[in-house]
């Protein structure tokens, strides 16, 4: 009995889960389920797979070096049945995975830390081209002399305001000796 | 390879030719021709004709001269036999001058074509082609003795018997009625013909005949006379030529009785004049008519005269000691091979023997030819000896043979063979197995056998051979973990740690592990996008403008209610309550225009709204609400009215905000299935196959079609 390793997601696949795939050149493909075995089918490629573990480490998201995946790659060659050798291995595969998690949690701490370093970065600098565009436009409205733009009732306000101010325009006036005028005949 | 003239197709006369090419001309090539035809037309048709006549002229004077033999090109023999048949001087001309015809024809040919090109009628491109036509036939005619001369050459030719100049030859020669053809008669199937008069035979004649199982040509020459080369006629210089060029043995025939009309004097010199001919070949006297005359009859002068011939004496021939006089009465049989091999008398490197026989009584011609052919053969042997050394494949292969083996190969016997052997002398059971086989187990144990693999295992230690061995671990496979150096890696791993751990928290002494919080930019009206181009500027810019302008109704809404009281704010109330479900943000245009002139000039005075900024909180609606709460019912129901309106069922019914999110989720949730397939809601429901085929196939005699 073994745990395999899905090809797609790179999960644990435990004795009586998922399917094998055996192509003509030999290789297998095993899945842990048949969203992998599907995923596969469709020719899909696990490094442009946001959920896999090809994707995470392909993209720095998980650790990808580490002396600790020296002790755990598959021999091919027997070794014979010791207790003791075997004792021996169970003690430090326990202390192993402690090592190989205390480095993926700096990992991932070193990850995020960085990444919102640089989020802060862009948010500050965001902040103070805002904070600098404002003042401008507050400066800019305290010493400039600008109106604000016209709405329709604005305009229709004006229009009111002409009819009833006594301040003649000129045009008006024409218009009302033109009206006074008796029509002239065209010979 | 034997030389076939027959295939030589018939020479035509030159009219013959003449006719042909002409008649060709006009099949072949279209006739109908009229002067009210382009004279493009006009030219191509009597150039056409003109090619025509030459191509097909070319053609067959290619023909003849193809297929006529080149008498550099064949065998000598033939070359000389034609020359002498034929004249080689007066053959090469014929062909010569037929090449020249051809040539000229060509020539004519495309001469006329160019002229062709420049005729401007009809008229006078049809003179031209007749011209051109003219002038080739006349060429053919002119050489009309020749193509006579070849058609005789041909008809000639295909009648001289076919003979092979490699294969194995008899040549018979001597004096004209000397019994050469009736000996041929009596060896071969040739019926030639024998006649009392001279020179019956005028050509060479080929008979052919077996001896040993392969086919012999024996070759019948015409007779020779004692002439110098120079005076030979054409029947004479055949036979000449047939002894000159072929290698084969020569017969050469003696008329002792001299009944032919020649003497023996006569006879003995040609001989000697003919000699230089049989370098190299096998030579038989054959002296014939013996039935008449036999060399121990003759005188002792003629014995001498024919003897000198060969430079021996008379009385070596008759004695026969050294086994080159072969006495008619000797069987063929009791000649054998070892005889024949002896070395005797020679001329000129050739081998001399002597045969008596008779036609007549057919005495001796077996034992002739049989010399004669095993002369041949031994001479056809040694000549092919001499080439085939050059040419040997053994003198080119080489022959590898394998170096001697050093180390002795036993056998491999297995020892349980050996075992078996050893009981087996010793008179023990050869058969006794040495191990109980699982098999064995099995039967013995019938219903509680189990495998023993684990007691056939390799242990060190043997209280471990019943370990039950543990395979996995926190979902890692122990045997991918298992290593004898284990201990050395894992103390290299553990130093590796160390310092890592160290470095870590070096790392969280510095700080630099310490996480904190990104300011959060609350209070952008806009999403995060940055403020680069200059539409955003001026929406920005527009978007203070509007707060501005809020600030500015605010205020002016503060002083209407100081002076005009509560009762517009009633109705204002009424209608802001209406206006509710509109955005928030939206402009609320309650004051009329001329009021906000008046407001703006007022504010305009200096009393700028300072206090707006990014972060001051909008004006609310409740906030401008900050007066006293009416008592009457009838306004009461009203400002109730206005500020709870009607939601609907969807806000109805709900003990908590907790719940009626929970509701809004799975609305959303039953929702999102039918906008994801683009459908119209729940209704909207699709089958896209209505007649599955699994399920109307076959015939049902009890059941549904809705499962089956």
């Amino acid at each position: 009995m073994r745990i395999e390793t899905c090809h797609f997601c790179s999960s644990n696949i435990y004795p009586g889960h998922g399917i094998a795939f055996i192509r003509n050149d030999a290789k297998t493909f095993r899945f842990c389920r048949s969203k992998c075995h599907k995923a596969f089918k469709m020719k899909k490629n696990p490094k442009k797979v946001r959920w896999t573990g090809a994707f995470r480490r392909s993209h720095g998201k998980e650790l990808l070096h580490d002396s600790t995946f020296d002790f755990e790659r598959k021999q091919n060659r027997p070794v014979r049945y010791d207790r003791e050798l075997y004792a021996k291995t169970i003690n430090a595969m326990k202390r192993i995975q402690e090592i190989r998690l205390r480095r993926e949690r700096l990992h991932y701490k070193q990850r995020i830390l960085a990444n919102k370093r640089v989020l802060r970065e862009r948010v500050l600098a965001k902040q103070a081209k805002k904070q600098a565009l404002e003042k401008q436009f507050l400066d800019e409205i305290d010493n400039d002399d600008f109106e604000a733009p016209l709405t329709v009732k604005d305009k229709r306000a004006t229009v009111e305001r002409a009819k009833q101010s006594t301040h003649k325009h000129k045009t008006d006036e024409r218009m009302k000796a033109a009206k006074a005028k008796p029509p002239t005949t065209k010979k | 390879m034997s030389y076939n003239f027959t295939r030589i197709p018939p020479v035509p006369s030159a009219e013959e030719l003449v006719n042909i090419a002409l008649s060709y001309t006009q099949r072949k090539t279209p006739t109908e021709i009229h002067t009210s035809f382009k004279i493009s037309r006009i030219r191509s048709f009597y150039m056409r004709k003109v090619k025509t006549t030459q191509q097909v002229l070319h053609k067959k004077l290619t023909e003849i001269l193809e297929r006529f033999p080149r008498l550099d090109d064949i065998h000598p023999f033939f070359a000389d036999l034609m020359n002498v048949l034929y004249d080689k001087d007066h053959y090469k001309l014929a062909l010569g001058q037929l090449n020249m015809a051809r040539s000229l024809i060509g020539n004519l040919a495309r001469d006329y074509t160019k002229m062709l090109k420049y005729g401007d009628s009809l008229y006078r491109c049809k003179q031209l082609k007749r011209a051109a036509l003219g002038r080739m036939c006349t060429v053919i005619k002119k050489i009309k003795h020749s193509f006579d001369y070849l058609e005789n050459v041909r008809q000639h030719l295909s009648r001289i018997p076919s003979i092979n100049p490699t294969t194995r030859t008899l040549i018979i020669c001597g004096y004209p009625n000397a019994g050469k053809s009736s000996f041929v008669n009596k060896i071969t199937r040739a019926n030639v013909e024998v006649e009392p008069y001279a020179f019956t035979t005028k050509s060479l004649l080929i008979g052919h005949t077996d001896y040993k199982y392969v086919p012999w040509q024996v070759m019948d020459t015409p007779g020779i006379l004692d002439h110098p080369l120079e005076e030979r006629n054409t029947i004479e210089m055949q036979s000449i030529t047939a002894l000159a060029h072929l290698s084969a043995s020569i017969l050469y025939f003696i008329d002792l009785s001299m009944h032919s009309g020649f003497t023996l004097e006569e006879q003995a010199l040609l001989f000697k004049h003919i000699k230089p001919l049989f370098g190299g070949k096998p030579l038989i006297i054959v002296f014939s008519k013996s039935d008449i005359c036999r060399f121990s009859d003759l005188d002792h002068d003629a014995q001498v005269t024919v003897s000198s011939m060969i430079g021996v004496s008379p009385a070596d021939i008759l004695s026969g000691g050294n086994r080159h006089f072969w006495a008619q009465q000797e069987n063929a049989s009791e000649i054998n091979e070892t005889l024949l091999w002896s070395s005797g008398p020679s001329i000129n490197g050739s081998s001399v023997d002597i045969v008596e026989l008779s036609t007549l009584t057919e005495n001796g011609i077996n034992i002739c030819k049989q010399i004669s052919c095993e002369r041949l053969l031994a001479l056809r042997e040694t000549l092919k000896s001499i080439t085939r050394a050059e040419d040997d494949l053994t003198s080119r292969a080489r022959i590898a043979t394998p170096s001697t083996k050093t180390t002795d190969r036993a056998p491999i016997i297995p020892q349980s063979v050996l075992d078996a052997r050893e009981r087996k002398a010793s008179g023990m059971d050869v058969d006794v197995p040495t191990r109980e086989l699982e098999r064995d187990l099995a039967l013995r144990l019938q219903g509680d056998y189990r495998p023993t693999i684990r007691e056939h295992y390799i242990v060190e230690n043997e209280d471990q051979r019943w370990d039950i061995i543990p395979e996995f671990l926190d979902g890692k496979n122990i045997a991918d973990f298992v290593d004898p150096d284990i201990d050395a890696k894992l103390a290299a791993l553990e130093e590796e740690e160390a310092i890592l751990v160290e470095e870590e928290n070096r790392m969280r002494e510095n700080g630099e592990l310490d996480d904190f919080d990104i300011p959060h930019d609350h209070h952008i009206q806009r999403p995060q996008s940055e403020i680069s181009t200059k539409g955003e500027r001026l929406k920005l810019r527009a978007n203070m403008v509007k707060e501005k302008a809020k600030a500015r109704e605010q205020k002016w809404e503060e002083r209407k209610k100081e002076r005009y009281g509560d009762q517009q704010e009633g109705d204002e109330a009424m209608q802001r309550g209406r206006s509710r479900t509109r955005d928030i943000d939206s402009d609320d245009d309650s004051s009329s225009d001329g009021e906000i002139r008046k407001k703006k000039h007022k504010v305009r005075q200096g009393s700028v709204a300072r206090s707006f900024s990014a972060t001051r909180p909008i004006p609310q609606r409740s906030q401008s609400k900050n007066r006293a709460a009416p008592r009457d019912a009838w306004s009461l129901k009203l400002v109730n009215d206005a500020v709870e309106t009607d939601k609907g069922r969807r806000e109805e019914g709900f003990k908590s905000s907790e719940d009626k999110k929970r509701a809004r989720k799975m609305m959303k949730k039953v929702q999102k299935e039918h906008f994801r397939g683009g459908k119209m809601g729940e209704g909207d429901t699709h089958v896209d196959n209505r007649r599955p085929k699994h399920l109307f196939t076959g015939k049902m005699s009890l059941g549904t079609r809705d499962r089956r």
